[in-house]
C-alpha cells in the first residue's frame, strides 16, 4: 500500500514542556486516519509540523514518500485550529486566493462550495459569517484542486447536529473516492463512524496506532441476568463461544470469542432452560477504548 | 513573482484601509506641494537666517531643483504608506492567514517576497505621484523647458524610491518581529525620532551617518540651505545609495530569518 505520510521521531519542545515525543506514525493511501488525544496531547502540534507552520525540534516526516516542501502541501487540502480567512473578502474571493496559491488552473469554486453546502452565503464578506459558516467555507477551501489528502483539525467544531452529520457524510464520500483523510476530533463517536485508522496520543507520546476495528475487536459485551443466576453461570460456562465472564452489580457481563454472535448465545441459554430477565448487547465504543488506553497509560 | 504579486493584490484591493491610506498619502503630497512656498517661508532656517528672503524669487519649484526639494519633503510622509505594510503583515498574523497561506502551499520565502513586492509597489506608487506633482509644478511656469533640464537631478527620484523601499522593508521586519500593529508603529517612530538620535551620540564621528535612518536621511540632505548661500549637496551620494540598498537587503534577510525560525 502506498504511504501517503510517514513521520520518524518527531519531537517538539515548548520551553520545558515536551509537546511531542519521538512520534512515529504512517498513513496509507485511502485511509481515514484519526488523531485522538486529550487537550495538550500534541494533536495540533503534530498537524502544525506536518503542514509546515510549526518547526520540529528533531525528527523528520515525508508526504507521498517525497519529502515535505511547499510543493507537497499544494497536493493537500488542510485547515488547522480554526478557519483562517481574510475578513474583508467574500467567501468566493477567499477561495480564489487559495486557488491562486495552489496554482489551480480551473478551481471550480462553485462546485466545491456546493459540496460543503457553503454556496448560499459565499458572496458575503467573511467577517459576517457564523462559526458554522466559517467551518463550511474552510471545508470547501480544502476541497479546491481535488487534493490527494485532506487534513482536518476538528472539522465539526461549531456545527449543529445536522451540520455534523453533513460533514460526516462528506468525509465518507471523499474517502470513497480514494482520498486520504487525516483528522482530529474530540467527538469520538464521529471518529468511530468515519475513521478506518486511529492514533491515540497522550502528552506527546503515541499510545496506540492501528485500525479502528482492531482496537474495538473482541470488546463487544453482553449483559445478562436471569431468575436463577447460579444456573445461568453454570450454563454460560459450558458455552463454547465464551471468552470472558464477569459478575458486576448482579449482572453477568459476557464477552464472546471472535465468530460467535449474541443471537447464538441467547438461543443456547433458552435451549438450556434459562429464564432470561435481562439481555443487553452493547457494541464496543471507541470512547471506552480511548478512555481505557488513557487510564492504562496513566497507571 | 507575477503570481506572488497577484496574490498580494487580491488581498489588498478590496481592503478599505488600503485605499484610505493610499488616497490620504496622495492627498497629503498634493496639499504639501500646493503650499510648498508658504510652508518653507515659515521654516526655522529661513526665519532665523534670512528673514527677508523672498522664496518666490527662488527656483524652488522649477527644474531641476524641484526634484530634490519635492522628494526631500515627500520623504517625511513615507510613514503613511508604511502603515499599509505594517497593518498588512500584523493582520495576517491576527487573522491566522499567514499560516493558512503556508498550509495552502506558499513557502515562507514566497510569503515574504509577496510582502516585499507590496513594499515595492507602494514605493513605486508614491514615486509616480511625486513625479506627477514635480512635472506639474515644473511645467506650470509657462516657459519652454529643455528636456535635459527636466531630467537633471532626477537621481533624487531614484533615491526617493530606494528610500521608500528600504523604509518599508524595515517596517515589514518590525511588523514580523512584533506581530502587533500598534507596537510596530510606535517602535518605528520611537526608533526614528528618539533611539537613533541617542545612538548617534555614542557612535564616534561620521559612523553615525551609517545608522539605518541616518543613511536614508543622507540620501537627500536638507536642500533649502542653498537658497541662503549655505553649501548643499545637489547630487545623490552613490555610496550612500549602496549602503541604503545594503540595509534593505539586510532587513529583508532578518525578516526571513524571523519568519523561518518562529512558528507561524
Amino acid at each position: 500500500m502506498q504511504k501517503v505520510l510517514t513521520t520518524e521521531g518527531l519531537t517538539k519542545q515548548y520551553g520545558s514542556i515536551r509537546a511531542l515525543d519521538n512520534l512515529n506514525i504512517s498513513v496509507c493511501k485511502g485511509d481515514v486516519y484519526g488523531l485522538l488525544g486529550p487537550n495538550g496531547s500534541g494533536k495540533t502540534t503534530t498537524m502544525g509540523i506536518l503542514l509546515g507552520i510549526t518547526n520540529a525540534k528533531s525528527g523528520t516526516y515525508s508526504w507521498f514518500e517525497s519529502g515535505h516542501g511547499h510543493q507537497m502541501r499544494r497536493r493537500i487540502g488542510a485547515t488547522l485550529d480554526k478557519p483562517n480567512f481574510y475578513p474583508h473578502l467574500s467567501g468566493i474571493e477567499n477561495l480564489a486566493l487559495v486557488a491562486d496559491i495552489k496554482d489551480i488552473k480551473i478551481p471550480n469554486i462553485r462546485a466545491k462550495l456546493e459540496m460543503a453546502d457553503a454556496a448560499k452565503f459565499a458572496r458575503r464578506k467573511f467577517h459576517t459569517y457564523s462559526t458554522g459558516m466559517k467551518q463550511r467555507l474552510a471545508i470547501a477551501a480544502t476541497l479546491l484542486g481535488d487534493p490527494e489528502v485532506l487534513v482536518l483539525d476538528e472539522p465539526t467544531n461549531g456545527l449543529d447536529p445536522e451540520g455534523i452529520a453533513d460533514v460526516r457524510e462528506l468525509i465518507l464520500k471523499i474517502a470513497q473516492e480514494g482520498i486520504t483523510v487525516i483528522m482530529s476530533s474530540h467527538l469520538l463517536d464521529e471518529v468511530q463512524k468515519v475513521c478506518t485508522h486511529v492514533a491515540v496520543l497522550r502528552s506527546g507520546q503515541k499510545l496506540y496506532e492501528g485500525q479502528v476495528h482492531s482496537l474495538l475487536a473482541g470488546n463487544d459485551g453482553i449483559d445478562i441476568a436471569a431468575d436463577d443466576m447460579a444456573q445461568l453461570r453454570r450454563v454460560l460456562g459450558s458455552f463454547a463461544g465464551l471468552e470472558a465472564l464477569e459478575d458486576k452489580h448482579g449482572v453477568l457481563k459476557v464477552r464472546l470469542k471472535d465468530g460467535f454472535k449474541a443471537s447464538e448465545l441467547s438461543s443456547f441459554l433458552i435451549t438450556n432452560g434459562i429464564d432470561i430477565t435481562h439481555f443487553a448487547h452493547h457494541k464496543a465504543s471507541l470512547e471506552q477504548e480511548f478512555l481505557n488506553l488513557l487510564s492504562q497509560n496513566r497507571a | 513573482m507575477l503570481k506572488l504579486f497577484r496574490i498580494e493584490l487580491r488581498k489588498q484591493v478590496t481592503s478599505s484601509t488600503f485605499w484610505i491610506i493610499i488616497v490620504l498619502h496622495a492627498v497629503v503630497l498634493v496639499l504639501v506641494a500646493m503650499n510648498f512656498r508658504s510652508l518653507l517661508q515659515n521654516a526655522n532656517i529661513i526665519v532665523n537666517n534670512a528673514p527677508d528672503l523672498d522664496l518666490a524669487l527662488k527656483p524652488i519649484l522649477r527644474f531641476p531643483d524641484v526634484w530634490q526639494n519635492l522628494t526631500y519633503i515627500a520623504g517625511y510622509f513615507k510613514i503613511i504608506l508604511a502603515l499599509i505594510v505594517i497593518t498588512s503583515v500584523s493582520n495576517e498574523f491576527a487573522y491566522g492567514t499567514a499560516r493558512q497561506n503556508v498550509i495552502d502551499g506558499l513557502s515562507r520565502l514566497d510569503w515574504l517576497l509577496s510582502k516585499i513586492g507590496l513594499a515595492k509597489v507602494l514605493a513605486l506608487f508614491s514615486t509616480l505621484i511625486v513625479v506627477g506633482i514635480g512635472l506639474s509644478l515644473g511645467l506650470s511656469g509657462g516657459e519652454q523647458v529643455p528636456f535635459v533640464d527636466i531630467l537633471e537631478r532626477m537621481d533624487y527620484v531614484l533615491a526617493y524610491f530606494i528610500e521608500l523601499v528600504v523604509y518599508f522593508i524595515y517596517a515589514l521586519f518590525l511588523a514580523l518581529l512584533l506581530k502587533r500593529t500598534g507596537i510596530s508603529i510606535i517602535l518605528l517612530l520611537v526608533y526614528d525620532i528618539i533611539l537613533e538620535p541617542v545612538f548617534s551620540w555614542f557612535v564616534p564621528g561620521k559612523l553615525s551617518n551609517f545608522l539605518p535612518m541616518n543613511t536614508l536621511d543622507h540620501l537627500n540632505t536638507f536642500p533649502f540651505a542653498k537658497y541662503i548661500g549655505e553649501p548643499t549637496y545637489t547630487i545623490v551620494g552613490w555610496e550612500q545609495m549602496a549602503i541604503a540598498v545594503g540595509y534593505g537587503l539586510a532587513f529583508g534577510l532578518f525578516a526571513y530569518l524571523v519568519l523561518k525560525v518562529k512558528d507561524l
